[in-house]
């Protein structure tokens, strides 16, 4: 294997871990964290 | 100042209603030194702050849900209860209540205040938004006030920091412990016989809500549901008028004596333009034509920026191709990365022209009038007032919409109004719109406008009809009462205009740089994986393209083929935006012997059907695959949302179901009614 195609399956598997773990994370506490609204709860 | 800074921390509780400027006062008090949680158990938000008091003394600031009311039915406000009365082990009990008045509204606030007087707990109240109310001619006697309602009421404008002397140096005051005070017989000695008998220590407030809404509202012991009905029908009729209209008889006298209005000439013309704003044939036709405007200039305004940005990521690609070592790595970063995340970011301008408009809308006091007009259309379908923000909410994300439910105090009405809210037309929506738009409506950004604002109208229409079945099946209760505040007209502040479009261009890039780039790496993967011999075949036999041939069959009757099938299912596992960023990586990748340069929607157009040899994204197709992403719940996010604030993964479950079949039965007509198969 070539070293351009390690780097891009060694970036994939990384994002895939990291998607994973967002994934999980957001079971637990959701809200987006990416939504481009969540200031807009105005709880005053 | 040892011994100041000795002495315990100053334990303050904030309470108000909501728009009373309560927020903006803590934030000043406590500035970054703040908290922000839950309250264990409950989905209801904790705010706590701290700061040093004039003397140097520490001071710790509870944060209160907005409430109209202390009648604890809502969980917002039971936790208010529990607060003020000292009842959670994990707040300490207050030393000292400030009450925020909305100077505005003063009538409405100060029916929270005569509630919290009610409690006995020691209280000062700020009456704030102070200079606005006087600009609207509204001279406040607060000497006359403190007097009439037995607390020190103070002048506040926590926008400036106006006031906030006289309230610190009232904090440190000595304080006395207000006796409570009480209710008019005979509901006054039902309390007391009822509060032997009631664990917990309740205040006369829940006693006296128990006494009104009968023993089977939430919240209530059961084993006193039989005391409360007999004390009820001892005190006769008049109960709701001896408790709650004994409260407004008691502010209206406040009221006068201590209110005074002036400029009648301009509160009457302020009165014309809200019957024109709110009356259903001028206000409708106002607000059709202003969101008709809003979207125009949307296509308008944004398409130069977006051409602009459109060539900036085409030239970056074209470049990363051309000067980069040809790889697996390279096409990764051009096909993946900049084709995903690109075809996000173009959207851009769009996302900040909607927002500058909507800000200013909002900040001008129209939008409330706006959303007033939705009043009768809730209340024929169930819903109250109470869903206004909410719905408004999710027009920007379904997200916050869904947290914001928690102002519905019935249980069955707040779950209608969970389930519907994703139907309104979040933000996320608009690049799929876009895309789609500009690939098969060919003609003027006015035309444009008109299809974009028929999605946003039946995403409305949708979450009204569904909310009705709703409410008349399953979700069957009393609707609750409601009080709409109507904030005052004003020209749109640049600084908070300002400071809500650099937040949302924040997120938007930030989801952009995050969840999007994220799913554009994987979905190349899946697209490149395994190599076919023959380029040519490289996407249709790839994981990705084979999981879109699986799902074909269930979607070819919509119109839809394997390519637009790997997109739904994208999207159906992070979100709806994702949609756009898959169809560049995927027509990135197979780009075959296209212009591989070429913008998505041109791609899109130039795609031919292998089977006609005619345009694959014909009219019925793209109208068919827009009314899909009305009805369909292609989020991640709000799924497991609403599973936390139902308290169940049942009725998430049930609203990605009907959401879903909704979704598919009507791009089935629309696609066949518009010509298709």
């Amino acid at each position: 294997m070539d070293v351009q195609t390690t780097a891009a399956l060694a970036v994939v598997a990384i994002t895939a871990c990291w998607l994973a773990v967002r994934a999980f994370r957001g079971l637990r506490r959701p809200g987006c964290g990416a939504c481009a609204c969540a200031p807009a709860v105005k709880r005053d | 100042m040892t011994t100041a800074t000795a002495a315990p921390p100053l334990t303050i509780a904030l309470i108000g209603n909501p728009n009373s400027g309560k927020s903006t006062l803590f934030n000043r008090l406590t500035g970054l030194r703040q908290r922000v949680g839950n309250y264990p158990g409950v989905t209801v938000e904790r705010r706590v702050g701290r700061f040093a008091l004039a003397s140097g003394r520490d001071a710790t600031i509870v944060d209160l849900p907005g409430v109209r009311s202390l009648a604890p039915r809502s969980p917002d406000e039971r936790i208010a209860v529990d607060v003020l009365l000292g009842r959670r082990a994990d707040v300490a009990a207050p030393d000292v209540v400030v009450v925020v008045l909305n100077a505005l509204h003063l009538e409405v606030s100060l029916y929270l205040l005569q509630q919290v007087r009610e409690l006995g707990v020691p209280v000062l109240a700020c009456a704030n938004v102070a200079d606005e109310a006087e600009r609207k001619g509204i001279r406040i006697d607060y000497e006359s006030l403190s007097g009439a309602m037995g607390v020190p009421v103070l002048r506040t404008v926590a926008t400036r920091g106006e006031g906030f002397d006289e309230l610190m140096r009232h904090l440190e005051a000595p304080r006395k412990r207000f006796p409570p005070t009480p209710l008019p017989e005979p509901v006054h000695s039902a309390c007391e016989r009822l509060r032997r008998e009631w664990p917990g220590n309740p205040g006369d407030v829940e006693i006296a809500d128990a006494l009104i809404e009968g023993p089977d509202a939430d919240g209530i012991p059961a084993s006193l549901a039989a005391r409360i009905s007999e004390e009820s029908d001892k005190i006769g009729p008049d109960l709701r008028d001896l408790i709650v209209g004994s409260r407004h008889r008691r502010i209206a006298a406040v009221c006068a004596l201590a209110v005074k209005r002036e400029t009648r000439e301009a509160r009457g013309s302020i009165r014309l333009m809200d019957r024109v704003f709110t009356n259903p044939v001028s206000g409708t036709a106002i607000f059709l034509a202003v969101m008709l405007l809003i979207f125009w200039g949307m296509f308008s305004a944004s398409a130069i920026p977006m051409n602009a940005i459109e060539s900036g990521i085409e030239s970056l690609k074209h470049w990363t191709a051309v000067r980069l070592p040809q790889g697996m790595f390279t096409d990764l970063l051009a096909d993946g990365v900049i084709a995903g995340v690109g075809a996000v970011v173009v959207f851009l301008p769009q996302i900040i022209l909607l927002f500058l408009f909507l800000g200013i809308l909002e900040d001008s006091g129209y939008l409330s009038r706006a959303v007033l007009l939705l009043d009768k259309p809730l209340s024929l379908v169930g819903l109250s007032g109470r869903g206004f923000v909410p719905l408004l909410g999710s027009m920007a994300c379904a997200v916050p919409g869904v947290m914001a439910t928690r102002v519905i105090p019935d249980a069955r009405e707040r779950l209608a109004t969970i389930l519907v809210a994703p139907l309104m037309t979040c933000s996320a929506r608009l690049p799929v719109y876009t895309v789609l738009i500009g690939t098969v409506i060919v003609g003027s950004a006015a035309t444009q406008a008109f299809v974009l604002l028929g999605l946003y109208m039946l995403g409305l229409a949708s979450a009204l009809a569904v909310a009705l079945v709703l409410r008349r099946t399953t979700l069957r209760s009393r609707r609750t009462d409601f009080v709409v505040e109507l904030p005052p007209y004003r020209w749109p502040s640049l600084r908070t205009t300002g400071m809500q479009l650099w937040q949302r261009t924040k997120m938007f890039l930030k989801r952009a740089g995050t969840v999007i780039l994220g799913i554009s790496i994987l979905l190349w993967f899946l697209t490149n994986f395994p190599k076919s011999p023959e380029p040519a075949h490289q996407l249709e036999r790839s994981v990705a393209g084979r999981a879109g041939k699986l799902v074909e069959p269930a979607i070819r009757p919509l119109g839809y083929d394997w390519k637009i099938g790997i997109g739904l299912l994208t999207s159906f596992f992070s979100a709806r935006e994702v949609f756009v960023s898959s169809m560049s990586t995927i027509y990135s990748v197979d780009a075959g012997e296209g212009d591989p340069e070429a913008s998505l929607a041109r791609r899109l157009r130039e795609e031919r059907d292998p089977g006609t040899g005619g345009p694959r994204w014909t009219r019925p197709v793209g109208l068919s695959l827009m009314v899909f992403y009305v009805f369909a719940m292609l989020c991640s996010s709000t799924v497991v949302t609403v599973a936390r604030e139902s308290a169940s993964w049942r009725w998430a479950l049930v609203q990605v179901g009907f959401m879903s079949a909704l979704a598919y039965v009507a791009a089935f007509v629309t696609y066949r009614v518009a010509g298709g198969g």
